[in-house]
């Protein structure tokens, strides 16, 4: 159960993430996210469990303690505001719409798009 | 000769002469054995005075001397001392790289925790001030916590995996931090 604190500053942390005023960086698993403050940070994870997909919450204080830990799996009913912060540091890192945007405006401009990854064949005999 | 030993002589002579002095423009009247003992007297009890107040002087500046001495070897032992735990914390995150490579992992997590009390312990040293205000340090400590949590729950869970490599180069740099700072405190002088 997560408190109702702890749940206001994962919806505000949606919400500063969804507006780019919070820059996600990586750690040192696979899908974990972490947001760094000036005395401490938070981490969200993602990862495959025995039970099915998980999802965490971690917060931790300036000397590197995990001083708190929130972790939900698919079909538990913190699960869906967990994720949806995972999601939005996922987007925020890999930097999801503004390459989205790129992709569309290169699009809608006249020039040909793509690259022929083909070689054109080469004549001349190798011996 | 010390500057005590040459202010006493002075002093001595500079009476000797006034009682010479005194006793040499006596009137005639004047020249009896009470008044020649009462001006040596009287001269020789200044001319101690003077030496004693000397004497507590320089006392006193060698007090100043000598605290300031201990002070400063104080310092340096403290100096010293810090040195030898950040060199110890290095050897210890290079020995959990060593482990991580070589898949101990059970060995890593327990020099691990060991390295993460070093980190903390040096955040009470006061010599070590300037590296632990430092902002990359804060992170790389926090950062560095993130870690241990990573290895210890892969170790719990299997399921929950963590990139070995990223860590080894979390550890590089963070002892590469400790490095230059190492290297920094020693060519301090006190």
């Amino acid at each position: 159960m997560i408190p109702n604190n702890i749940k206001d500053l994962i919806l505000a942390l949606i919400e500063k993430t969804a507006s780019k005023k919070a820059i996600w960086g990586k750690t040192s698993r696979p899908n974990e996210f972490k947001l760094n403050f000036e005395k401490g940070a938070v981490t969200t994870d993602f990862w495959d469990d025995r039970s099915g997909d998980a999802v965490d919450f971690a917060i931790y204080n300036k000397f590197g303690d995990r001083i708190d830990n929130f972790s939900a799996t698919r079909g538990e009913p913190e699960f869906d505001l967990l994720i949806d912060l995972h999601n939005a540091a996922k987007r925020e890192f890999y930097k999801v719409d503004e390459t989205i945007f790129n992709l569309f405006n290169e699009v809608n401009e006249d020039k040909s798009i793509g690259k022929r990854e083909i070689e054109e064949e080469d004549d001349s005999l190798p011996f | 000769m010390t500057d005590v030993r040459r202010n006493t002589l002075i002093i001595t002579g500079v009476g000797i002469l006034a009682i010479i002095l005194t006793i040499y423009f006596f009137k005639e009247s004047d020249k009896t054995l009470p008044n020649y003992a009462t001006v040596i007297g009287t001269i020789c009890s200044l001319i101690g005075l003077a030496i004693a107040y000397v004497n507590i002087i320089a006392l006193k500046d060698s007090s100043i001397l000598m605290t300031t001495e201990i002070k400063k070897t104080l310092q340096k032992f403290n100096q010293l001392n810090s040195v030898s735990e950040i060199s110890k914390a290095i050897k210890t995150n290079q020995e959990i790289q060593q482990y991580i490579r070589s898949g101990k992992i059970e060995l890593a997590h327990l020099r691990t925790l060991d390295l993460k009390y070093m980190l903390l312990h040096f955040n009470s040293d006061p010599v070590l001030l300037e590296l632990t205000i430092s902002e990359t340090y804060k992170q790389l400590v926090i950062e560095f916590g993130m870690d241990l949590c990573s290895i210890n729950d892969n170790l719990l869970n299997p399921k929950r995996k963590v990139d070995l490599f990223k860590i080894v180069n979390n550890l590089e740099e963070l002892s590469t931090f400790l490095t230059q700072f190492e290297t920094k405190l020693k060519t301090i002088k006190i």
